[in-house]
């Protein structure tokens, strides 16, 4: 047994053992990319790196050893800064999108492409879950929403773009004629009080969600009936008054009180009664409320949607006058969060962590090409209708290009990149990898513009002894991973399939739900 | 890659043949993919496919490695391959502009290497390590020096002529002759000096030789090192100074050897004489043959004194004096008395105490003492213990390993057996580039002969200790010269390099215990047992002893091969060896170490060369060139050319090196076409500081060392071009050709030009169309006046 020091912490360690190990031991986690368990160390990524006192430089941890006496640090400043490097170094030239266009241009920031995943697969429950995680009114906007998700989609350059606001429409009103329409699970009661003033599409979005998170929740508004410029300004024509009752129904029946017909002058006042305030009275309502504006309304901190007030917050149009419903509905998702954590963290307030989206520059005409070709989802997929489902909206989910990352949430890249706070254009040469999207049969795809050539694939199948496996072709910047001889990736793998997708750290290998309708099934391995 | 693709087919019993010849091993992947390349130009996938079929070579490992070694070709060539060297030295006299003429000549199309007739392949190589006759190309076997834009479509021609005529160079076979003779010709037949012109020399005085039966002998010796005096004979007489003849024509030869040697029989005296004569009368009319001018090309002894006097041979002792494979001579001039000391009279341990206390350091590079890595190969235990020889110089600018392999192969070898005996190793291996096929060969020749000398193979010189020892030929990859990417390319793995440690003392080739050691570094043992320690720690200074063997070139008179001992100061080595700078030119800076060392400016040339001295100015001694750079050479073009070379070299492995270097090089090539910003010179710091201390071995670690040095000396000429001036005129973005009033309107440039950018207007001053023109630098190449100057860009666009 060796002894070494890791940030203060003395570890006793198996000799031959790496400081990555170690520091496992010791319960310090070291960010990896390329480290993985019974392969040779591909000692590539160079995240983990750490530094050891009294010697030059920086090493890796995953293949220095752990020699008898060592001091190492493993969290400075200047650490950090190399791995936020080594990180920013492989976004430079990574070729991928985390987020579709469609959802980045969503002010209420819905998951589209999962969305339709979803019900493709002829989940609706799970539709209106994601659904629902962003938009509580989704029959409503489905009505009035101008759709800025149309404009960005990519099928737009090939023919049209997809009905976005027609597929959750639909997708609400399947739920609401089915026996037991879709409801979100509720957290436990945390026995804090929350009042929201306006039940317009802001303040009915907040509520909604401060439901959800068990707080108990109650909705102020001076007009008799609920729904705001949703049921004072918007025609019938435009907006069947049946689908707002019914939704704001589905608010209703998650615990949140409504008082109408009541016109809060002094939300400070409530403070005493509730733990936290959210004015949501729409647009020149501010002035009302004594509270700092500024040319638009109410003054509120950026990332937290907090007044100069503590406990008082703000969204929708009292903060910033505006005509779309989505936006509000988006709003009050945002700060039925930041109320959430106000409530929970009783120190600081600390603002919402933003997450990390690698965006790609814009695709060159041939990337385009081979992108459509390789994700028109069309020919052998048998389009019927369902009872759920009319066969002409299945068909239109299917024309869905699938813009988002495959492995958007199981991203090592994307996770240390937003832990490490990292800026993928600091080296913005515009030179990053083609981005291409290779379809297997099995469902399998790979991207190699995402592929940061770490060497677990092709460790794994080495390991293994899978022939013919994948390996390294080329070297320097050029280097890329791929079968030999022009073998399908896929069937390359072997038995490592699953084990080689589950391995790659980024969005370069992952597989389709449903397999691509262009080839078949692989010995119904997937 | 896709075998599927190719339709070509191979010949399968000539394949089964040489797998038969070469093994079935699994480490036996490059050879065997050499020797289809040999056999086709270039590798059939179908041929790689039926490999893995017949061998324990896995498809994976195949591709992997056939496409990692930038020896190798996937889509067929042409018949001939046209190799441009861009190598420093090329690189500064312009290789690039030689590349761009030929592909315009040749009408490739687009990216495309090849013509469309599939005639020439033109590729660039990093360096062929002829830096004294720069710019040089190299197709199939000949070599062609000193090529110009205009000349460059010429020597396609020539060399298509000699092909026609039958004609073979490179097959210089330098037979050892044991003709004992105190009269001597001596002509180096170096891969240099043969293409230099020597062979044509050599062939010149053999047939004088043999016509007039003249009493002596024509030897082929080992470099001389004044390679900017080549063509050149040396005339060693009995009881005389002996006398060099240098840059002398073949013609010259005859008249110049029989002026030292009288024919012997009346009738060849008398047709001696005769020949003499008329050698005369044909020749004296022709600038080139008279008599006064070849008096000015005969230098004595006392002459190059200020060239030979101040250098110190020592890894090339007997420099130019003996033949390379006579090894009877070279056992004369004192060969394996080393050997013979340290097997019969010392111990493995006294052997390597004796190499500690000279204090030799590694001469690949990094300098790290010698002894001290015998003491723990030496101390390493394993089933097994290996030492390797590292030929694999890869360094732009650099040729002093191939020249002491192809001058003194024995020296190598002996230090190399003297090294297996001291750490107990029983088998050896040479790793030398492919690039070197005269290295290479004369290396197995030399093995063979001490095979059959009894000097290696089991029990050495009838004692106990047995050696083997054996030759692998790299594929192409800088990063090889990394001991432990060395050690995966014998192994038969692409060449990526491990984390150190396990350092390759411990755990080197199959794992076992092995010695690493540079060819320099083996020259030097034989001659450290044979005179003491002492007396080699007494030449060099106190932490770097000995000598340092140095290849010059660049903006210098003599272009030269030099040892000197350590310390002595860069300016001595430029003014006194060689000869100061070429032309009117002012030394701006030398570029010592490659692409792992940096610019050191002309301020600070008093700088003694030493490890430690050379590390301080954030150079490096590197292997050991040694490039003088003049006012017209622009120091980010500079680091611009190694970043290039690392960039392209680097394995691929470490995200720092693979896509850290890429990233300095696209800011480079910002910063080169003017639209570089004061964040990104910021950025390039950054990114260059954190690549040297975070990257995974010395081909990253150092990479960022030109840019660098560039940036600490010279950053006013950054500055400069991030105001879109090239103060030296090279970056072709921000220049732009003009012609002055002092042309005469002779229309050559308008021929010569290959875009049509000047006018054809005889008898008036010409004008360049600068929006076509595409700064190939043929016109002012070409222009008998001097009329054509390169101005910087922005007055261009200003008027």
């Amino acid at each position: 047994m060796i002894r070494i020091t890791i940030d203060e912490n003395t570890v006793e360690i198996e000799e031959g053992a790496t400081i990555l190990d170690a520091a496992k031991r010791a319960g310090i986690r070291i960010p990896t990319l390329c480290h993985y368990e019974g392969i040779e160390p591909p000692v590539s990524c160079f995240v983990c790196v750490v530094k050891i006192e009294g010697r030059s430089g920086f090493v890796p941890s995953c293949s220095a050893r752990a020699e008898h006496g060592i001091v190492v640090q493993s969290q400075t400043d200047e650490i950090r800064t190399r791995r936020r490097q080594a990180l920013e170094l492989l976004l430079s030239e990574h070729a991928g999108d985390c987020e579709a266009p469609c959802k980045r241009i969503c002010p209420a920031g819905l998951d589209i492409p999962e969305m339709i995943r979803r019900m493709e697969s002829g989940d609706i429950d799970g539709g209106m879950h994601t659904i629902k995680s962003s938009i509580p009114l989704p029959g409503v906007l489905g009505h009035i929403c101008p759709a800025p998700c149309e404009k960005g989609c990519r099928r737009k350059k090939t023919d049209s773009a997809i009905t976005i606001r027609e597929l959750h429409k639909q997708a609400a009103s399947a739920d609401l004629n089915t026996a037991e329409p879709w409801r979100p699970s509720i957290q436990k009661s945390t026995g804090k009080k929350v009042a929201v003033i306006g039940a317009g599409p802001a303040g009915l979005s907040a509520s909604y969600y401060l439901a959800c998170k068990g707080h108990a929740c109650t909705l102020f508004d001076k007009n008799p009936v609920a729904g705001g410029a949703l049921a004072y300004e918007i025609s019938e024509s435009d907006l069947p008054r049946a689908v707002l009752k019914s939704e704001i129904a589905a608010i209703q029946s998650l615990g949140v009180r409504f008082v109408l017909d009541k016109e809060i002058l002094s939300p400070q006042e409530l403070l005493g009664t509730y733990d936290a305030v959210v004015l949501a009275t729409g647009e020149n309502s501010a002035e009302h409320f004594g509270l700092e504006c500024d040319k638009h309304g109410v003054k509120v901190q950026s990332d937290t949607s907090m007044t100069v007030k503590a406990g008082v917050f703000a969204c929708g149009a009292a903060v910033l006058p505006g005509k779309i419903a989505a936006r509000s509905v988006g709003q009050g998702n945002k700060t039925a969060d930041a109320v959430d954590r106000y409530l929970n963290i009783a120190e600081t307030m600390r603002p919402a962590p933003k997450g990390f989206d690698c965006r790609m520059s814009k695709m060159s005409d041939e990337e385009f090409s081979q992108f459509t070709q390789s994700a028109t989802r069309k020919s052998s997929i048998d389009v019927r209708g369902t009872d759920k489902m009319p066969a002409e909206i299945i068909s239109e989910l299917h024309r869905c290009y699938q813009c988002d990352c495959g492995k958007k949430e199981a991203c090592a890249l994307r996770e240390y990149a937003h832990e490490y706070e990292a800026f993928q254009r600091r080296f913005d040469t515009g030179n990053r990898k083609i981005y291409s999207r290779r379809e297997h049969a099995s469902g399998l795809v790979y991207e190699p513009g995402k592929c940061i050539t770490c060497g677990r694939c092709a460790g794994i199948t080495a390991s293994k002894n899978i022939a013919p496996g994948l390996t390294f072709f080329g070297r320097g910047s050029g280097v890329y991973v791929d079968a030999p001889f022009g073998h399908p990736m896929d069937l390359a793998m072997g038995d490592a399939f699953n084990e080689c997708v589950k391995a790659c750290p980024t969005g370069a290998l992952w597989v389709r739900n449903t397999p691509h309708p262009n080839g078949r099934l692989r010995n119904g391995k997937a | 890659m896709n075998g599927n693709n190719s339709k070509e087919t191979f010949d399968k019993s000539w394949l089964d043949e040489t797998i038969a010849g070469t093994g079935r091993s699994a480490d036996k992947v490059i050879p065997l993919l050499q020797a289809v390349q040999r056999q086709y130009n270039y590798l059939p996938g179908e041929a790689l496919e039926y490999i893995c079929s017949q061998t324990d070579i896995t498809p994976a490992s195949i591709c992997g490695v056939s496409t990692f070694y930038s020896q190798f070709r996937h889509r067929p060539a042409g018949r001939h391959t046209v190799n441009i060297c861009i190598g420093t030295a090329c690189h500064v006299k312009g290789a690039n502009l030689i590349y761009d003429a030929l592909h315009r000549h040749l009408g490739c199309a687009g990216d495309d290497d090849t013509d469309p007739e599939g005639v020439f392949t033109l590729q660039k190589v990093s360096c062929l390590g002829c830096c004294s006759l720069a710019p040089a190309v190299q197709i199939d076997t000949f070599t062609y020096g000193h090529v110009t834009t205009s000349s460059a479509p010429g020597i396609l021609k020539d060399f298509l002529r000699r092909q026609k005529n039958g004609e073979e160079n490179g097959k210089n076979n330098a037979s050892p002759s044991h003709v004992n003779q105190t009269n001597e010709i001596r002509i180096s037949l170096d891969s240099c000096c043969a293409a230099g012109g020597n062979d044509k020399i050599d062939e010149a005085a053999r047939s004088i030789v043999t016509k007039f039966n003249l009493p002596v002998h024509v030897k082929k010796v080992g470099c001389v090192g004044m390679c900017y005096q080549t063509p050149l004979m040396e005339i060693v007489q009995k009881d005389r100074e002996s006398q060099f003849y240098v840059k002398i024509d073949p013609e010259d030869v005859g008249g110049i050897i029989l002026k030292h040697f009288e024919p012997t029989g009346f009738f060849n005296r008398i047709h001696g004489a005769a020949y003499s004569f008329a050698e005369t009368l044909l020749t004296s009319p022709s600038p080139k043959g008279t008599q006064q001018d070849r008096m000015e090309r005969r230098i004595n002894h006392k002459s190059v004194e200020s060239f030979i006097g101040v250098q110190k041979y020592i890894a090339s002792e007997h420099s130019g004096s003996i033949g390379p494979l006579d090894i009877e001579e070279y056992a004369k001039a004192g060969g394996f008395k080393a050997l013979q000391l340290a097997l019969c009279k010392y111990s493995p341990a006294q052997v390597i105490d004796m190499v500690v206390d000279s204090g030799l350091r590694g001469r690949g590079g990094a300098g790290f003492p010698t002894g001290v890595k015998w003491k723990l190969v030496h101390e390493a235990t394993g089933q097994k213990t290996y030492v390797i020889c590292n030929g694999d110089e890869g360094d732009p600018g650099a040729f002093m390993d191939r020249m002491l392999l192809e001058s003194y192969p024995f020296r190598i070898i002996e230090g190399m057996i003297i090294a297996a005996y001291a750490v107990g190793a029983s088998e050896g291996i040479f790793y030398i580039r492919a690039e070197y096929p005269f290295a290479l060969a004369r290396i197995r020749e030399a093995l063979d002969i001490c095979r059959e000398r009894g000097y290696i193979g089991s029990n050495v010189m009838g004692g106990p200790f047995s050696i083997d020892l054996r030759v692998v030929e790299g594929a192409g990859a800088f990063v090889c010269g990394e001991e432990t990417a060395l050690i995966k390319s014998i192994e038969g793995k692409r060449g990526m390099p491990d984390f150190k440690p396990p350092f390759p003392a411990q755990q080197g080739l199959w794992g076992q215990p092995t010695l690493v050691n540079n060819c320099e570094t083996l020259a030097n043992v034989a001659w450290i047992i044979r005179n003491g320690s002492s007396r080699f720690a007494a030449t060099g200074t106190r932490g770097s002893a000995g000598t340092k063997v140095f290849s010059l070139a660049g903006k210098i008179r003599n272009t030269a091969l030099i040892e000197i001992p350590m310390g002595m100061t860069i300016r001595q080595i430029i003014e006194d060896i060689g000869g100061g700078i070429a032309g009117d030119g002012k030394i701006k800076a030398v570029q010592i170490g490659g692409p792992s060392g940096g610019c050191i400016p002309a301020r600070l040339c008093d700088t003694p060369v030493d490890y430690e001295q050379l590390l301080k100015h954030g150079a490096m001694m590197g292997s050991g060139g040694l490039v003088v750079l003049d006012e017209t050479d622009c120091m980010v073009d500079i680091a611009k050319y190694f970043l290039t070379f690392t960039q392209d070299q680097s394995c691929g492995r470490c995200t720092f090196c693979r896509v850290g270097t890429h990233r300095m090089l696209n800011i480079l090539d910002k910063i080169c076409t003017g639209k570089g910003t004061r964040t990104d010179l910021q950025t390039l710091e950054d990114l260059a500081t954190n690549i040297k201390e975070t990257s995974l071995c010395g081909l990253g670690k150092t990479a960022p060392n030109p840019v660098l040095t560039t940036l600490k000396y010279f950053r006013e000429e950054y500055e400069a071009h991030l105001r879109g001036e090239c103060p030296a005129g090279k970056c072709k973005d921000l220049i732009s050709y003009t012609i002055d009033d002092t042309c005469k309107g002779c229309t050559i440039c308008s021929q010569i030009c290959p875009v049509e950018a000047v006018a054809y207007t005889p008898y008036q001053r010409h004008t360049i169309d600068d929006s076509a023109c595409t700064r190939c630098d043929t016109c002012r190449a070409g222009c008998p006046e001097d009329s054509i100057k390169i101005i910087s860009r922005k007055k261009v666009e200003a008027r």
